[in-house]
């Protein structure tokens, strides 16, 4: 049970206390992280997104706004960063297109491996921004709409990422 | 053929390694050492060898495309009332030794998100070696409650401002003097509100140069003269209510709202750059950016030194400080909720792996009061400290689960010692006495400090 609810902490937050923030980075923290990797694909990297996620969110918390859910904020923030993160990996070494593409024809079809381990490897594979669909929506939790809301796309887009990411899934599993 | 939901349901990607213990604390740090302006210390070498990995982009400018008329109908209006502020009482010396300022306040305050603007007294108090005139402490005052109005364009900025919630369109507000204006471009002396990297200068008419070659840093709190785009809708605003543009002259003093295209640095998480380049909205204002917070615009050595006394949170009898915006600096001593370093001598009684860290103190006090109090500390002995309370005084006893203080003072630039001024978060079980504070009580044990002027800190 929370005793101290999160309009409280938000507002203290905004009054730069910052036992409030450290209370609600604590609540988020995890699931940042648990997003971030399943965008990213790296340990580290996530955890420095997540990080640079909470200090961009103390930063900018007089411009959320109350009537989403901050969790939808948070994950907005770290997907931008997670997302900027990969084009910018990407740009070091090819083009984010052409990497893209080559990590998913070069990878040797998996054999033998777990459910698990195949569909991960899978994922691994879908485009980042599909990752990030498919991370708010099975992992996260979220509905369609917040998962539009987060990705700061229409609800359409989000549902074709969702079909392609999902039609890859099929085609690979099968 | 398998079920793609159930599998994705069933089999989350997720790190094989947990966060770092230290990490909720990591974050604090960065964001205390932000506010103490070490990071702003980054030499421009540094920033420049990092911009010079970037891809090129160009610093696009905000494209305005609605052609409205130089009237004031241009975007959805904004209104306000104007604070009125009136002395009641000055004393020289309060229950912490300061002078205090009671003064009747109208309007003062954002009106936004919910919350509501102060009205009626209100107690400020400054600070003893700020040397500051009464007049000058009025200024602070006024003008804060002035600023603070301007938050009424915070929703227009969230929602109705063109670029809106997009993120790599950010705004800039700030308060200047125009020097130049035309019909298209408008010329202001003012501070930088935030850290920018950008071209030294767009020339009016030609294209945005190339930002490896024309790049600069500009730091917050830099005075700059800028000329901007002038929106066509660009609304002007005078005594809270949109006014003619004709109005607006060379010589004004103004709040104005600019916007920029920015982007996120990928060398450096969480760096911006780009710089604001249209204006969108102007307020004449006789507000002294000297005597302003947020303090990159005022003068630090000022605006820090004006406090407001406020009941303390689930303790109104108590009496606490609040910075005069956002801004009251401290330095956490002890947090239940963020993983510290256990002293040498704790063995196993609190430890994981020599750390402490209590996830379960809001589940231990379901149902219990959460309260702050501040005061000066009288006595402090181990784990055990004694403070002062203000407003109602008594004498609080609050008991740490480890010997925080010295864990803390051994790494501290500003030691915790007898007579510091410190903020006590805890909860209150209802059986129990409020001014004894157990160690499974207290949430946070606060320094707090107050800026100079140099932006350094010294206690509060």
């Amino acid at each position: 049970m929370q005793t101290v609810d999160e309009a409280e902490l938000l507002a203290r937050t905004k009054q730069a206390d910052h036992i409030a923030y450290a209370e609600l980075v604590n609540r988020y923290k995890n699931a940042v992280y648990h997003h971030c990797f399943a965008i990213v694909r790296d340990e580290d990297a996530a955890e420095d997104i997540t990080q640079d996620t909470f200090i961009t969110a103390y930063y900018k918390i007089h411009t959320y706004n109350p009537t989403y859910k901050l969790a939808t904020w948070l994950f907005k923030i770290a997907t931008n960063k997670a997302l900027n993160h990969i084009k910018y990996n990407a740009r070091q070494v090819a083009g984010e297109d052409d990497l893209i593409d080559a990590v998913a024809s070069d990878r040797p079809t998996p054999h033998k491996l777990s459910e698990q381990n195949e569909l991960h490897e899978i994922v691994e594979r879908l485009k980042p921004q599909h990752r990030a669909v498919v991370s708010l929506y099975y992992w996260q939790g979220m509905s369609y709409q917040e998962v539009a809301d987060t990705m700061g796309a229409p609800l359409g887009s989000v549902k074709v990422w969702m079909a392609r990411a999902k039609a890859q899934l099929r085609k690979e599993l099968s | 053929m398998k079920d793609t939901d159930d599998l994705l349901r069933r089999h989350p990607v997720a790190p094989k390694r947990q966060l770092s213990s230290d990490f909720t604390n990591n974050v604090i740090q960065h964001i205390e050492q932000r506010e103490s302006g070490t990071l702003l210390k980054r030499s421009l070498r540094e920033v420049h060898m990092k911009l010079l990995r970037l891809p090129k982009f160009a610093l696009i400018a905000l494209v305005i495309l609605a052609a409205g008329t130089v009237t004031t109908a241009g975007y959805a209006a904004v209104n306000w009332l104007i604070p009125k502020i009136t002395v009641l009482d000055i004393s020289s010396n309060n229950d912490d030794n300061k002078r205090e300022f009671l003064m009747d306040v109208k309007d003062c305050g954002v009106m936004v998100g919910g919350q509501t603007a102060d009205n009626g007294k209100q107690r400020y108090e400054v600070a003893k070696d700020a040397n500051l005139t009464d007049e000058q402490v009025f200024k602070v005052i006024n003008n804060s409650c002035k600023y603070q109005q301007f938050s009424r364009f915070d929703p227009w900025k969230d929602n109705s401002m063109p670029g809106a919630g997009a993120s790599n369109i950010t705004n800039d507000p700030s308060i200047g003097t125009i020097t130049a204006m035309d019909e298209s471009h408008v010329t202001i002396k003012s501070k930088v509100y935030q850290d920018y990297t950008g071209p030294d200068s767009i020339p009016a008419g030609q294209p945005v140069p190339d930002f490896e070659t024309f790049v600069t840093h500009y730091p917050k709190g830099k005075e700059l003269t800028r000329t901007f785009t002038l929106s066509p809708q660009a609304d002007v605003y005078a005594d809270g209510k949109p006014v003619l543009r004709s109005e607006l002259k060379v010589g004004d003093n103004v709040y104005f709202l600019s916007v920029a295209k920015s982007y996120d640095n990928p060398a450096s998480f969480g760096d911006k750059y780009g710089l604001p380049t249209t204006v969108l909205h102007f307020v004449k204002t006789d507000i002294d950016p000297t005597y302003v917070q947020p303090a990159m615009m005022g003068d630090p050595s000022i605006v820090n030194a004006v406090t407001r006394i406020v009941g303390c949170q689930g303790n109104g009898q108590y009496l606490c400080v609040d910075g005069m915006k956002m801004n009251m600096p401290s330095k956490m001593v002890y947090a239940a909720n963020v993983m510290q370093d256990l002293p040498a001598e704790y063995s196993d009684t609190f430890k994981d792996n020599k750390k402490y860290f209590r996830t379960d103190i809001d589940d231990m006090h379901a149902g219990d009061k959460y309260h702050h109090i501040e005061g000066r500390i009288t006595k402090m002995d181990g784990t055990h400290l004694e403070l002062r309370s203000r407003g109602k005084v008594d004498t609080f006893s609050v008991t740490l689960p480890y010997d925080a203080v010295k864990q803390f003072n051994q790494t501290a630039k500003q030691k915790l010692s007898v007579d510091d001024y410190v903020k006590v978060d805890f909860y209150q079980n209802p059986n129990e006495g409020l001014t004894t504070v157990k160690s499974t009580d207290i949430v946070g044990l606060t320094l707090l400090l107050r800026q100079l002027g140099d932006g350094t800190y010294v206690k509060y």
